[in-house]
C-alpha cells in the first residue's frame, strides 16, 4: 500500500505473489491488481523480468545421463521381474 | 470393489477412489503400464531415463547424499515392479511411482544417522561476490510504504545464456533446505505442472506453492549480483 | 466512474481499445500479437484457457503503454471495474496518434498538472517563494530537483504533495509517462483526502489521451 493508496498492493507484497501470478492462481481482483502495479512500477517489472528469466534458466538444467551401472542394475532387475530366475 | 490386501511395507500405496482395473488411468499411463507388464524393456528403460534425476532429487530430500539417494532409487524400482501387477490405476502412473519412491527414501533416512547438519551445505560465500543491495522502505515511511527503496539491478541479458548461469542455479538449488529443493526441481527442471507435483509429494496446492515461491525467490537472488554485472 | 458488471449475453462483438508493449508485445510478458494486414483486421487470437482484456475509454490511463492499438473483442462480454473481457479478440489497427512522443508529452503534462496543485497549495499555506520555485521551473527534471527539495516530509497538504509531484516530475523526465501519471494521482489524493479525487484524476487523464491520440472520432463503445 502507498500511502495514498492503503488498498493497493506495495512492491513488497506483490513480488510474494508473483509465483501464484505466473501459476495463474490469483484471483482475479488480485491479478488485476498485479497488473496495474507493473504498468507504472520499474522496480517490480524489472524484479518480473528476472523471476521469470531465473525459471527460463533453471529449465535448462533438465536429465542428465543416467549412470551406465544403475542402467544396467536396473535392466537386470527388469528381466528378473518379468521372468524369474 | 474390495480395497487391495496390504502387505504393508514402503511399497503399499493406497490408491484411493473406486473404479476398474486400469479404467480410470490416461490412455498414455495404461499403455505404459501394459507394455512394462508385458516385458517391453525399451519403455522400461525410457521411463527410468526420463524420471532419474527427478527421483534422485526427490530421494535427496531425505538422505544425506547423492549416491544414497540413487540407491534408494533402485530400491524403489524394485518396489515399483514387483506392485505393478496389483497397480490398479486408481490414480496417475507417475503419482504411484514417487509415493513408492517417497516412502523408500523415508524408510531408509530414518535408518541412517543425518550426519550432515543443513549448515554444513551452505558454502561459503565466494570472495569478492557482489550482494544485491535491494531494500524496501518501511512500513512507517511517509510516501510510499512497502516500496522499492533500492530496486533490483537491471540483469544484462546475456549473463544468463552464459553457463556460468547454471552452475550457481545448481549450486543455489543445492543449498535449499529439502521440501523447497524437491519442488523446485520437478516443477522448474523437470516441468511438471502444479498437480502431478502435489499428487507425488502429497502435498496441498498451496503449500507447494509456497515452497516453490521461497526456492525462486532464493535463487533469484544469487544470480542477482552477478547477473547485473557487465564482463570487465 | 460507473460501470456496468455482468455478461453482454451471446456472442458479439465490440470495439474497443488496448495498450500493448513496443513491437505488439502483450504486457507482463506476454505473447505478440499478430499484425493486421492492410485494411483488414489482424486473425483472432484465443489465449489457452483465458480472456482477451480490452479498454473503454475511461479504463485507458490504468493500462497505458507503448503502442495503443483499437481492437475487435468477441463476446460474451464481460464488463469489469477497470478493463473488458471478450473469448477472443484482434487487433484492427494501430492508433498512430499514440507514439513515444505522445506518451512523454502525457507523462509531462501529468507532472505538470501535478506542479499546479502544489503550487496552490504553497500558496495557500503563505509559502510563496517556494511556489514560485515550482512554477519557475522549466523542464521536468529542473522540476524534480525543486520538488524534492521542498518534500521535507509529508505533515502539510503542500509537503506531502511535493514529495509525489518530484516522483511524476523524474518518471516524465525518463518518458515514463504511465509512472509520471500514477505519480501526479498520488500527488492529488496526497492533496485532498475526500473520496472522488482519485475518479476525477482518471477522468482527466483519459480525457488527455482521447483527445491527443484523437479517439474522440471513432464509432465504438462510449465511455
Amino acid at each position: 500500500m502507498s500511502k495514498v493508496r492503503p488498498q493497493e498492493l506495495a512492491c513488497k507484497e506483490l513480488v510474494e505473489l508473483l509465483t501464484e501470478f505466473l501459476d495463474g492462481a490469483l484471483e482475479e481482483s488480485v491479478r488485476t491488481q498485479v497488473e496495474q502495479h507493473l504498468v507504472w512500477c520499474p522496480g517490480c517489472t524489472e524484479y518480473l523480468r528476472q523471476f521469470r528469466a531465473t525459471i527460463g534458466a533453471t529449465r535448462k538444467l533438465a536429465e542428465e545421463d543416467l549412470p551406465q551401472r544403475v542402467r544396467e542394475n536396473l535392466l537386470h532387475a527388469f528381466r528378473h521381474w518379468r521372468h524369474g530366475s | 470393489m474390495p480395497a487391495a490386501v496390504s502387505s504393508g511395507g514402503p511399497y503399499d500405496v493406497p490408491e484411493g477412489a473406486q473404479g476398474g482395473a486400469l479404467a480410470m488411468l490416461s490412455a498414455e499411463d495404461r499403455a505404459l503400464v501394459e507394455r512394462l507388464r508385458s516385458g517391453d524393456e525399451r519403455t522400461f528403460l525410457a521411463m527410468v531415463e526420463k524420471n532419474h534425476r527427478a527421483m534422485v532429487r526427490v530421494a535427496l530430500g531425505h538422505v544425506s547424499s547423492e549416491a544414497v539417494a540413487e540407491e534408494v532409487v533402485q530400491e524403489a524400482w524394485i518396489g515399483i515392479l514387483q506392485g505393478l501387477d496389483k497397480f490398479e490405476g486408481r490414480c496417475p502412473l507417475r503419482a504411484w511411482m514417487f509415493r513408492i519412491l517417497v516412502n523408500c527414501a523415508k524408510l531408509r533416512g530414518s535408518r541412517e544417522a543425518r550426519s550432515v547438519p543443513f549448515s554444513a551445505l551452505e558454502s561459503e560465500n565466494e570472495e569478492g561476490e557482489k550482494r544485491p543491495a535491494e531494500s524496501f522502505r518501511p512500513p512507517d515511511d511517509p510516501r510510499w510504504p512497502g516500496h522499492w527503496a533500492q530496486g533490483p539491478e537491471r540483469w544484462v541479458d546475456e549473463r544468463l545464456a552464459d553457463s556460468e548461469a547454471l552452475l550457481r542455479i545448481r549450486a543455489e538449488i543445492e543449498k535449499l533446505p529439502p521440501n523447497q529443493r524437491q519442488v523446485i526441481t520437478l516443477r522448474d527442471i523437470d516441468d511438471w505442472d502444479s498437480s502431478e507435483v502435489c499428487e507425488a509429494l502429497q502435498i496441498s496446492e498451496s503449500n507447494q506453492r509456497v515452497l516453490l515461491h521461497r526456492a525462486r525467490t532464493k535463487v533469484r537472488q544469487a544470480l542477482a549480483g552477478w547477473a547485473a554485472e557487465v564482463e570487465p | 466512474m460507473p460501470f456496468d458488471t455482468g455478461d453482454t449475453g451471446a456472442s458479439e462483438t465490440m470495439l474497443a481499445w488496448k495498450f500493448l508493449e513496443r513491437g505488439r508485445v502483450a504486457p507482463f510478458g506476454g505473447h505478440v500479437w499478430p499484425a493486421p494486414g492492410t485494411g483488414a483486421p489482424g486473425p483472432w487470437i484465443q489465449p489457452p484457457g483465458g480472456e482477451v482484456f480490452a479498454c473503454r475509454l475511461s479504463d485507458l490511463p490504468w493500462w497505458v503503454n507503448a503502442e495503443l492499438w483499437e481492437v475487435e473483442l468477441e463476446g460474451p462480454i464481460r464488463m469489469l471495474p477497470t478493463q473488458i473481457a471478450g473469448r477472443r479478440g484482434r487487433l484492427v489497427r494501430r492508433v498512430n496518434g499514440w507514439d513515444d512522443v505522445a506518451l512523454r508529452a502525457y507523462g509531462v503534462a501529468c507532472a505538470e498538472r501535478a506542479r499546479d496543485l502544489a503550487v496552490s497549495l504553497f500558496l495557500r499555506e503563505g509559502r510563496t517563494a517556494d511556489a514560485d520555485a515550482l512554477r519557475q521551473t522549466r523542464s521536468p527534471l529542473e522540476l524534480h530537483r525543486v520538488a524534492q527539495e521542498l518534500a521535507t516530509d509529508a505533515t502539510t497538504p503542500g509537503t506531502a504533495t511535493a514529495g509525489y509531484v518530484g516522483a511524476s516530475a523524474y518518471r516524465a523526465a525518463e518518458g515514463a509517462g504511465a509512472a509520471a501519471a500514477r505519480h501526479a494521482a498520488d500527488a492529488a489524493m496526497a492533496a485532498d483526502g475526500t473520496p472522488g479525487v482519485l475518479e476525477r484524476e482518471i477522468e482527466w487523464q483519459s480525457r488527455w489521451i482521447v483527445e491527443r491520440a484523437g479517439l474522440g472520432v471513432a464509432t465504438v463503445a462510449a465511455v
